[in-house]
């Protein structure tokens, strides 16, 4: 019974744009317009006071060649996306995996580990400031129990960045959610007939669960690079973006030059150029996934 | 792939979704933008078939100070029913809002300023010169108010704020951990290395942990340590505003910030970052944890009520440079495109003069000099050691160089920041910070 393709093919496309639908109309509606001013407030300088004044590629050259925190907040950002997006991963899967298992207890755990990624925001923050006290934090505190004298946490250059992506996995819930839906979304057939084969725990993960998962690999992959490239409410909210500059995210550097230096032309410049960064990431990632990501339905 | 990014970033850059430290007044806790529309003004826009004028003031005052001001904005409109003035308080993100309704053309008619504020809206547009309405029909005289106060307001000749209230700097010491210590209390005209032993002698030891500092240093807050800076050098860019290199590390801003660094580092005389943390919410000088604190005058009227404590005021040292001491001061501006400039002109004159300055002189020091002196503002016992340093007061660097928040703001406070964390080479931090000042300086 099959159809014709192309109707299958309209249909889902129809579907598709059914389904983003409220985020195309959002878009066009409130997001195209500011989106292209700021396109070409970036070729400009402005101050936000005096009328914008046509300047050509200087914010980009600027930014590529003399701006002495571009590269360096670049390869903050990238540093904290490289370790906390794969660490927020396996912490996040080995999670799901044990609360996959069905034991008395399971569905309140779950809400715990969910909990946290819903409380978020600038309160959390401000409640990981005091986490990190040196002198009463809750961390140092309890090293301190063990007889360790805990480091400076965000207050030391050297620790600052390390300990914004071990705050990260405060969030890591949300992915819990999404791996969870992944694991229960693998047939028990396939697990029945693997141990009738004599698979043993970790080869039917590694030939079954993982294979399986790999769209919601793909779906938390994506979406984890997109937000860690962005991060700024820890810089802004914590630490400034120091002590030192050791926490300067790449957001933080743009809002500084916009809102503490008043360029919002060079500002605009630098959101174009993180946009066109996180496209060309985001194409690369989705590129490749035609040879890892396996879609159940799928014929190969 | 794009929706985060948008969603996130536009409205950020348009509208400001996170607060600029700004004024020294501006509290800087961390908290959700939660500026108030202007829903009054528009409600009274949609009903007004009467011809009142309309005028919107914004502030960056919350609480009580935010009352006070409605106070006196109510008992103007009370004594003139044709004027309805709404009244925006927007505690977080104010000049990120204020920039973003300039560049919309829709800023308040009235619109809170503080010093540094003044310049960087003289040079680049945003406030209606004053000059016309204080030489016009409903004019003021300026003789009635202290020059050395009202001249924040000023920018290159043009008025473009009158104050509302202003602080400079002082010592208050806590006089029971003076007694403690059999030493005497701190006279005028002590000196910044007087001052340093007098820490010394008040900081307090058991087990190697300070429990109780001599001074409490304003950390890498680059404008409160600019009376030390003036102390033993000619400040931190050139009368210009346009060199940093040779000022910002000449041989007396090196003397110092070697001042600073030992304080920190060497005698620990002041609670350094992690203890101020470890204290923070908790005022250390109300606690008696520090001697001794460098600070305006706003605690005062709190330390008052405290009947345990029993604190005095001193004036800043002097140093090989003399005395030097800076203000804080908040004033009123009008908007350069207000349809209502007269109108807002004489709410800003009820406000500065006797209608404001009688409420507001209660918790500040105002500038208007009859109300002043009922105040005690010259002769009060606490208040003396601030109003008699007004002579010595100076200009500070973002009134020299307009462009000093991208030149040398960021680098000296860079700076500061390496002084804090660690016994480091002073010289070779200036030296790097004013070469990144005049870099962004000549961009």
């Amino acid at each position: 019974m099959r159809k014709p393709k192309s109707l299958l093919r309209r249909k889902e496309a129809w579907i598709f744009y059914m389904l983003i639908s409220p985020w195309l109309i959002h878009l066009i509606a409130l997001d195209a317009g500011p989106m292209l001013a700021s396109l070409y407030f970036s070729f400009t300088e402005w101050n936000m006071l005096t009328p914008p004044e046509w300047i050509g590629l200087s914010n980009y050259i600027f930014a590529l060649s003399k701006d002495p925190l571009f590269w360096k907040s670049l390869s903050i950002t990238f540093g904290f996306a490289v370790l906390s997006v794969p660490l927020n991963l396996v912490v996040g899967l080995a999670l799901a995996l044990l609360l996959n298992v069905s034991l008395p207890g399971t569905r309140l755990f779950r809400t715990i580990y969910y909990l946290p990624s819903q409380i978020n925001g600038v309160a959390v923050m401000v409640m990981w400031i005091f986490v990190f006290n040196p002198e009463l934090g809750l961390l140092n505190s309890l090293l301190g129990l063990f007889g360790i004298q805990g480091p400076g946490w965000i207050f030391d250059p050297d620790w600052a960045l390390p300990s914004l992506i071990f705050m990260s996995l405060w969030s890591v819930g949300g992915g819990t959610m999404i791996w969870l839906a992944g694991l229960k979304g693998i047939p028990d057939s396939l697990y029945e007939s693997a141990m009738l084969d004599g698979a043993g725990s970790w080869k039917r993960f590694v030939y079954i669960t993982l294979p399986l998962l790999t769209p919601t690999i793909f779906f938390n992959l994506i979406t984890g690079v997109i937000g860690a490239l962005q991060k700024f409410g820890e810089a802004y909210v914590m630490t400034k973006g120091g002590p030192l500059n050791s926490t300067r995210f790449f957001n933080f550097h743009l809002y500084d030059y916009a809102f503490s230096k008043f360029e919002m032309g060079y500002a605009s410049a630098l959101a174009w150029l993180l946009f066109i960064i996180i496209l060309v990431l985001t194409l690369i990632v989705f590129s490749t996934s035609g040879r890892w990501v396996y879609y159940g339905g799928e014929k190969k | 792939m794009k929706a985060p990014f948008l969603r996130k970033w536009i409205p950020a850059l348009l509208i400001g979704v996170i607060a600029l430290t700004g004024c020294a007044q501006q509290n800087n806790s961390a908290a959700p933008d939660n500026s108030v529309p202007a829903s009054n003004s528009q409600a009274a826009t949609e009903s007004g078939s009467t011809d009142k004028i309309k005028l919107r003031m914004t502030t960056w005052s919350t609480a009580d100070s935010y009352e006070m001001q409605k106070s006196v904005l109510d008992s103007y409109m009370k004594e003139h029913p044709n004027v309805e003035i709404s009244f925006e308080s927007v505690p977080q993100n104010y000049d990120d809002k204020l920039i973003a309704q300039f560049a919309i053309g829709d800023a308040p008619d009235i619109i809170t300023v503080g010093d540094t504020q003044v310049p960087i809206f003289g040079k680049n547009g945003g406030l209606a010169d004053m000059t016309p309405f204080i030489e016009g029909d409903n004019g003021l005289d300026l003789n009635e108010f202290y020059e050395d106060i009202v001249k924040y307001g000023q920018y290159q000749g043009k008025l473009y704020a009158m104050p509302k209230d202003w602080t400079n700097m002082a010592i208050i010491y806590n006089k029971k951990l003076f007694d403690e210590a059999n030493l005497p209390y701190p006279q005028p005209g002590w000196t910044w290395e007087e001052m340093y032993e007098t820490a010394k002698k008040l900081t307090k030891r058991e087990d190697d942990k300070v429990v109780q500092w001599g001074l409490k240093l304003p950390g890498a807050n680059q404008r409160r340590v600019q009376p030390l800076v003036l102390a033993y050098s000619d400040g931190v860019v050139s009368p210009d505003g346009s060199k940093y290199e040779g000022y910002m590390n000449s041989p007396g801003m090196i003397k110092a910030m070697q001042w600073y660094s030992d304080a920190y580092h060497k005698d620990q005389i002041t609670p350094g970052s992690t203890d101020t943390d470890a204290f923070k919410g908790i005022d250390m000088f109300a606690a008696g944890k520090v001697a001794m604190e460098l600070n305006g005058r706003w605690p005062i009227e709190d330390y008052l009520k405290d009947p345990q404590l029993e604190f005095g005021t001193v004036p800043l040292p002097v140093g090989p440079n003399g005395a030097n001491n800076f203000v804080f001061y908040g004033g009123w501006s009008i908007y350069e495109k207000s349809p209502n400039k007269e109108a807002a002109w004489d709410v800003i004159k009820y406000m500065t003069s006797r209608g404001g300055s009688e409420i507001f002189g209660d918790f500040g020091f105002v500038a208007y000099k009859p109300v002043a002196e009922e105040k005690g503002q010259a002769t009060d016992v606490n208040y003396k050691s601030f109003t008699d340093d007004i002579p010595n007061n100076k200009i500070m660097p973002d009134t020299l160089d307009p462009d000093y928040p991208k030149t040398g703001k960021p680098a000296f406070t860079e700076a500061l920041e390496k002084i804090l964390l660690s016994e480091t080479d002073v010289k070779q931090a200036l030296d790097e910070a004013a070469a990144a000042a005049d870099a962004a300086k000549n961009k």
